[in-house]
């Protein structure tokens, strides 16, 4: 009986190391989290912003979507449907920690990591005056 | 008591199901076990990147890996108790030979089950030629030929050797004897072939059987077959990628967006049903009806999918095995190779008795100064004059030895091989041709011919008719 409460325990605590990286949220900031972060975000695959629409026969036309690329060497790719045609863009990014959230700059541009799981990242920018919520972006992972 | 008066009527239902089942097996109840289809699902989002200038690369498809994913899960949820999945890989695009290894892994499977179905489902780039509508899958490891004008080049003949055409699918599938549902969720790209066209430069009887041939060819690739294919659009129209029913940011290919809406249904689902499914207008508002016109019969009743996961799955997972892109699809085009032209002038003259059948007693001339052939062709050509004016004709020569044209040399078509030489004008060509041509003078230098020029004698299925005549081809 006794054997069996500890498995459950073992269990229970087993889904929670799991889970730290599968949902990381804004108030843990440590640099253990940040590594987490960048692992998941990494991967091979697109963070997408917008929905890819494409045709599938030989148009090289798009009708929409934004997508980011991020690369472990501190690279991303942006890529994005402008005038039917798909740009990539070569940007850099990278995760520093504030001592109350940790910020992801995405080329100039730096956001707060709301969240990050396996399939979906939340990102948030305030205004720097008043604190207003500027813009929150959410994002889907597409593996492949 | 109570007991033996509910026995009886039951005792009574037995009896007469029992019956009913042994005189109309099919009517009782559905046919097939979900658990006996085996699945294929193909996804080619990526496609290989070429440097050539004359061919233009197809674009990666976002959603169709994830397309043939979704079919998987869904068949996977659904009873199916084996599967085959092959999807590309930026390193791996899905070529032709996977497609097909991937269609006997799931065949081999198939063949071992009770009473098996193959539901065989591709997601990628779809093209098609507009005089018969073959409709032709894309597999990752093609790009596009490009004519000079820049325009996309789609001969079919190397088409059939490099793309998938539905007819060549469809083939292999009957070959091995099972029933099927085959979907091609792709767009039917094509320009319609404006026969109408053809009116000036043909005789009625010639538009007739054209028109004849257009319409028989379109009605072959239709597939009104029992075992049914399934487009996701019209021929000569385009579909995009639309969103994910679980994820508006995420992307399928139309037929699997109208798939993956099962997952929220209950119940099991037959072959019929899933058809009326994928074809319905009102079925789903995102999507445009898929386009079938199966004859499924007996078959339609067969039950595809249950309400419950069969725990005894076998998947086998296969990625593309792609290196480098293949050029797609030029006539005389090598599989490695990109064909070169040039440009030349080609002037023809030709008269004949007027119970010679070609020329009709009449004397012809005509010239063109737009002819694109591949000069490395020295000892074959056929080429196609088509001047401004309401006459067409052809010149065929061959050396019939692989040997350049030799000035000189006379080259003799007795019909039995070899030599070949073939006059055609105006909708009159021969059965069968018979003659000779003189080389007055071939000229080459080290970037292939730079002139011929040939007299000829042609006549038409032992007719002792003869159209006499003179051909020059020069390099501009």
């Amino acid at each position: 009986m006794i054997g069996g409460k500890l498995s459950c325990v073992v269990a229970v605590l087993f889904g929670l190391a799991n889970s730290a990286f599968a949902q990381i949220d804004h108030a843990t900031t440590d640099s253990d989290s940040i590594r987490v972060v960048e692992d998941s975000l990494v991967r091979d695959g697109e963070w997408v912003l917008e929905r890819w629409e494409t045709f599938m026969g030989s148009s090289t036309d798009c009708r929409g979507g934004f997508s980011y690329q991020f690369k472990e060497d501190g690279q991303l790719t942006i890529r994005e449907c402008i005038d039917s045609r798909t740009v990539t863009t070569p940007a850099t990014w990278a995760i520093e920690s504030d001592g109350v959230a940790n910020l992801i700059s995405l080329s100039d541009r730096a956001y707060e990591i709301v969240s990050v799981g396996e399939d979906t990242l939340v990102l948030r920018r305030q205004d720097e005056d008043s604190g207003k919520l500027v813009e929150e972006l959410e994002l889907v992972f597409l593996r492949d | 008591m109570f007991s033996s008066v509910t026995r009886r009527p039951d005792l009574i239902c037995l009896l007469l199901s029992a019956v009913w089942s042994v005189m109309f097996p099919t009517a009782l109840a559905d046919q097939g076990d979900p658990s006996d289809v085996v699945y294929i699902a193909i996804g080619s989002r990526h496609y290989a990147e070429t440097s050539s200038p004359d061919t233009r690369a197809l674009p990666s498809i976002r959603g169709a890996n994830r397309s043939a994913r979704t079919v998987a899960n869904l068949l996977s949820a659904r009873g199916a108790e084996a599967g085959v999945l092959l999807t590309s890989t930026s390193d791996g695009p899905v070529t032709r030979d996977d497609v097909f290894a991937a269609l006997d892994a799931g065949i081999a499977e198939a063949l071992v089950k009770a009473d098996p179905f193959l539901f065989v489902y591709f997601a990628g780039h779809g093209l098609s030629e507009g005089f018969a509508w073959t409709h032709l899958s894309i597999p990752g490891d093609v790009a596009m030929g490009l004519d000079s004008y820049g325009e996309l080049e789609l001969d079919l003949d190397a088409a059939v050797d490099r793309a998938i055409p539905a007819s060549t699918l469809v083939d292999h599938l009957d070959q091995s004897g099972l029933p099927y549902l085959l979907i091609l969720d792709t767009c039917y790209e094509g320009d319609p072939v404006n026969l109408e066209a053809y009116q000036r430069v043909l005789s009625g009887e010639n538009r007739r059987f054209l028109a004849d041939m257009a319409d028989i060819l379109r009605f072959m690739n239709q597939f009104r077959q029992s075992s049914p294919v399934v487009f996701s659009t019209e021929p000569g129209t385009l579909v995009t990628t639309v969103p994910d029913p679980d994820n508006e940011l995420l992307s399928l290919a139309p037929l699997a967006r109208r798939l993956a809406l099962l997952r929220r249904a209950s119940g099991s689902v037959t072959l019929n049903e899933l058809i009326n499914h994928l074809t319905s207008g009102t079925s789903d508002t995102k999507t445009r009806p898929g386009i079938t016109f199966a004859e499924t019969r007996e078959l339609g009743e067969r039950v595809l999918m249950s309400v419950s996961r069969n725990e005894e799955m076998a998947l086998l997972e296969l990625t593309g095995s792609g290196t480098e892109s293949r050029i797609c699809c030029r006539t005389g085009d090598p599989i490695s190779g990109v064909e070169r032209t040039v440009t030349y002038r080609g002037a023809l003259s030709t008269t004949g008795p007027e119970d010679e059948w070609v020329t009709q007693g009449r004397s012809h001339s005509l010239s063109v100064d737009d002819i694109m052939l591949d000069p490395d062709d020295l000892s074959a050509l056929s080429v196609v004059l088509w001047p401004d004016t309401d006459e067409v004709w052809t010149v065929s020569l061959s050396t019939g030895d692989g040997s350049p044209f030799k000035t000189g040399e006379t080259y003799v078509d007795n019909g039995l091989g070899g030599a070949e030489l073939s006059i055609s004008g105006n909708g009159r060509g021969c059965s069968e041709d018979i003659g000779q041509f003189e080389v007055a003078d071939a000229r080459f230098d080290g970037t292939g011919l730079v002139r011929l020029e040939v007299s000829f004698r042609q006549s038409c299925d032992g007719d002792p008719a003869v159209a006499d005549g003179r051909f020059v081809l020069e390099r501009f």
